[in-house]
C-alpha cells in the first residue's frame, strides 16, 4: 500500500494543447480519491499519467517514496479498470483474471488460488469458464475489477468504470466498489464526470476544470464550501442557482443589487473580504434547498418575487423552476411536496442567503468571497 | 399477383445467371478431370464425356504423379516459406505503424505503400534477376521465398495496420499495465484477435507464391528445382501432346489448393468481410 504524490504535473500534447497545468495533489495511503470534472478537464489525462499510459511533460509523480516518471506501466505496481472494461475477448473470465499473474511467472497453484478467491469475492465463481461476450454488463465490470484485485497492487486506478452501466446497476456497483475498497484497504484513484459518483464514493474529491485543480476536499466540504463559482455550479444536483448583481451596503447590511433595483440582503457570516468588492459585479449563489416557498420558509430569509414556470414532482420533493420577474435569470427551488404552486403563479420566494455564497465576479472561476478565513483550496 | 410474378421472374433470372457463371467455372475443371482418364486415342474419339470406367487410363495419374510430385513439394516449400517470411515481417511492422506515434510514422507508411504502385513484374525483371544473381541465389528456392515474401508484405501491412487500429486501444494498454511487453502484446492480444485477417493474408500470399510463373521461370534451371507452374508448362511436349498425362498432372497439381481452400474457406470469408460491420 502507498500514497500517490503528484507535484506540478504538466501535460502538453504535440499539437500544443495544454491538458494538465501545474497539478499538485497528495493522495493518502488507502484513500479513495475521486477526480471529477467535465469532459476535457484533464482528469483522465492525469489518471493516464499516473498509470504510465501518457508521457509526463513536466512535474513529478511518486507512488510511495518512489518517483515513477520514467517507470514503465507494468513496473508501477498499479492496476487499472477501464471504462470499456478492456477484457480480452478471446480469453475466458479465468484467463482474463490470471493473465497478469501468468506474466509475472507466478506458480500455477498460486494463480489458481488468487483467481478463485477474487471470483468468490465478486460472485463470479460460476462464470469462470465463460467468455466476456457471454456476460452481462455488470458481470463484465466485476471481471474487470477481479483482474485488478488479483494483482494486489499498490493502487487501483479507475477510469469512469460505471459509465457503461444502466442507472440501477450503477447504483449497485457504486455500493460494491466502495465496500470492496474498504475491505481491500488499497489506495484508489477514480475518474468520473458524474458528480453523484464523486460525492458518494470519494473519501476526498478533486474537482478539475480546464486542466487545473479547482478544489480538493471531502465531498461534504466541497458541497458546503465551494472554492469558486465553477465548483459551486458543478457539484450538486440540480446545480446551485446564480443571480448576478452588484455588491452594495446599507449601514451594517450588505446587499446584492439585482436588475430593476431589486435588493437582496446578504446574511453570510464571513464578510471580511466583502469591503474590497463594494460596488463590483458579484454573483450570489444559493442552492435549490435554500430557496423556500412562503409557507415553509425559516425566519431570516430575503424575499424576492418570482414567476413559476415549470414544476417537476419527484415524489418526496418537487423542483419548482422560477424566473425573476422582468429578467432572464432563472432559478430552481427544491420544495416539499405539500407546497402548492402552478405554472404562471407569482411566488414570494424566500432566499436563505446565510447558507449562500458570494462570488467575486461573473467569470466561471470567480473566487468565493464568503469562505472562512483559514480555508484552503486543498484539504 | 403481378407483383409476385415479377419477383419470381427476378429470382429466376438471378439464379440462371449464377448457374451460368458456375458452369463457366466448373466445365473446364470437369474436362480436365475427364481427359485425365483418357489415352490420346480415347480423347480423339470422345473428347467431351467420360468413357466407361473399365476403360479409364489410371496409368495417366501414376505418370502424372511421378512427374509433378517433386514440383508440388518445391511449390509447398516456396509458398509456405513466403507466407512465413511475409507474416514475420509484416506483423511487427503493422503493429508498430498502428500502435505508436513517432515522428515520420506516416512517411514510413506511405513510403512503404508507394512500392505497391511500382510495376513489379516485367519492368523490374532485369534488375530483380541481377540482384538475385549477385546474391548467388539463382536456381535456388530461397530466392523465390525471398521475392514472394517481401513482395507480399506491403499489401499485408496495408490491410493489417487498418485492422490493428480497429482493435480497441484499451486492450493493449490494459495488457501493458498487466505486464506484457510488445512481443507479448502481439502474441497474446493482436494475433488472437486478428486471426481471420492474418489467415486471409496467409492464403492470398500462399496463392500468389503458388501461382507465380515468371520468377521461377527465369530463376530456376534444374528440373528438380521447378515449381508447379513452370513444371506444368514444361510438360506440354513439343511434338506429341500426351493429353491424359498432362491433365492428370494438372489435376494433381490443383489438389493442394483445393484442400487448402476447403479447410480455410470459413476463415477466408470472415477475413474478407472483416471490418465491414463493427461489433
Amino acid at each position: 500500500m502507498a500514497g500517490i504524490s503528484i507535484r506540478d504535473l504538466q501535460k502538453v500534447y504535440d499539437n500544443g494543447y495544454h491538458a494538465v497545468k501545474d497539478a499538485s495533489l497528495e493522495i493518502r495511503d488507502r484513500e479513495f480519491m475521486v477526480l471529477v470534472g467535465p469532459s476535457g478537464c484533464g482528469k483522465t489525462t492525469t489518471l493516464r499519467m499516473i498509470a504510465g499510459l501518457e508521457d509526463i511533460s513536466g512535474g513529478e509523480i511518486r507512488i510511495g517514496e518512489r518517483c515513477i516518471n520514467d517507470v514503465a506501466p507494468k513496473d508501477r505496481d498499479i492496476a487499472m479498470v477501464f471504462q470499456s472494461y478492456a477484457l480480452y475477448p478471446h480469453m475466458t473470465v479465468y484467463e482474463n483474471m490470471a493473465f497478469a499473474l501468468k506474466l509475472r511467472r507466478m506458480p500455477k497453484p498460486e494463480i489458481h488460488a488468487k483467481v478463485v478467491d477474487a471470483a468468490h469475492l465478486l460472485g463470479l465463481s460460476t462464470q469462470l469458464e465463460k467468455l466476456p461476450k457471454h456476460l452481462s454488463g455488470g458481470q463484465r465490470q466485476r471481471v474487470a475489477l477481479g483482474r485488478a484485485i488479483v494483482r494486489q497492487p499498490k493502487a487501483f486506478l479507475f477510469d469512469e468504470p460505471l459509465s457503461n452501466l444502466d442507472a440501477k446497476l450503477r447504483g449497485e456497483m457504486r455500493y460494491e466498489l466502495k465496500s470492496l475498497q474498504h475491505r481491500l484497504a488499497t489506495t484508489a484513484v477514480y475518474v468520473t464526470h458524474d458528480q453523484i459518483e464523486a460525492m458518494t464514493l470519494g473519501d476526498r474529491i478533486t474537482v478539475m476544470s480546464m486542466g487545473e485543480i479547482q478544489q480538493v476536499a471531502p465531498p461534504t466540504v466541497v458541497y458546503a464550501f465551494p472554492y469558486n463559482r465553477f465548483v459551486a455550479g458543478f457539484i450538486g444536483t440540480p446545480p446551485m442557482n446564480f443571480l448576478t448583481g452588484r455588491l452594495a451596503r446599507d449601514g451594517e447590511i450588505w446587499l446584492c443589487e439585482l436588475s430593476q433595483g431589486r435588493r437582496l440582503a446578504l446574511g453570510m457570516r464571513e464578510r471580511d473580504r466583502l469591503p474590497g468588492h463594494l460596488g463590483s459585479d458579484v454573483v450570489l449563489g444559493v442552492r435549490p434547498e435554500h430557496l423556500h416557498a412562503p409557507q415553509v420558509a425559516p425566519p431570516g430569509c430575503t424575499v424576492c418575487q418570482m414567476r413559476v414556470e415549470v414544476i417537476e414532482h419527484m415524489g418526496d420533493h418537487q423542483y419548482i423552476y422560477l424566473r425573476l420577474e422582468g429578467s432572464e435569470e432563472a432559478v430552481i427551488m427544491k420544495a416539499p411536496p405539500q407546497v402548492q404552486a402552478a405554472s404562471g403563479d407569482l411566488m414570494p420566494v424566500h432566499l436563505d442567503t446565510s447558507s449562500g455564497h458570494l462570488f467575486a465576479g461573473t467569470h466561471e472561476h470567480a473566487a468565493n468571497l464568503t469562505l472562512p478565513q483559514d480555508f484552503h483550496r486543498q484539504q | 399477383m403481378r407483383h409476385h410474378a415479377r419477383l419470381r421472374f427476378k429470382e429466376c433470372s438471378k439464379h440462371l445467371l449464377l448457374c451460368g457463371a458456375l458452369i463457366f467455372s466448373f466445365v473446364p475443371f470437369l474436362l480436365m478431370l475427364m481427359i485425365s482418364f483418357k489415352t490420346n486415342d480415347q480423347y480423339t474419339v470422345n473428347p467431351w464425356w467420360f468413357d466407361a470406367p473399365s476403360q479409364w487410363a489410371w496409368v495417366n495419374w501414376i505418370k502424372g504423379w511421378n512427374t509433378v510430385g517433386h514440383y508440388i513439394a518445391n511449390s509447398i516449400v516456396v509458398a509456405v516459406g513466403s507466407v512465413v517470411l511475409c507474416l514475420a515481417v509484416s506483423i511487427p511492422t503493422s503493429y508498430v505503424l498502428a500502435r505508436y506515434r513517432f515522428r515520420g510514422r506516416e512517411l514510413v507508411y506511405y513510403a512503404l505503400m508507394i512500392t505497391m504502385f511500382l510495376p513489379g513484374g516485367a519492368a523490374a525483371l532485369v534488375t530483380t534477376f541481377k540482384l538475385i544473381s549477385s546474391m548467388g541465389l539463382v536456381n535456388n528456392l530461397a530466392a523465390l521465398v525471398l521475392l514472394s515474401g517481401i513482395g507480399g508484405q506491403v499489401g499485408c501491412v496495408f490491410i493489417l495496420r487498418q485492422f490493428i487500429e480497429d482493435i480497441p486501444r484499451d486492450l493493449f494498454e490494459s495488457a501493458s499495465i498487466d505486464g506484457a511487453g510488445h512481443l507479448r502484446q502481439i502474441w497474446s492480444i493482436m494475433l488472437p484477435l486478428s486471426g481471420p485477417v492474418i489467415g486471409t493474408l496467409a492464403i492470398m500470399n500462399f496463392l500468389g507464391a503458388w501461382n507465380d510463373l515468371i520468377m521461377p521461370l527465369i530463376l530456376l534451371r534444374d528440373d528438380t528445382m521447378l515449381t508447379i507452374p513452370v513444371g506444368l508448362m514444361r510438360l506440354d511436349g513439343e511434338y506429341v501432346k500426351m493429353w491424359g498425362e498432362l491433365m492428370a498432372a494438372y489435376t494433381i497439381a490443383s489438389i493442394p489448393l483445393v484442400v487448402l481452400f476447403l479447410f480455410t474457406i470459413r476463415l477466408f470469408v470472415r477475413g474478407l468481410t472483416a471490418g465491414a460491420v463493427k461489433g
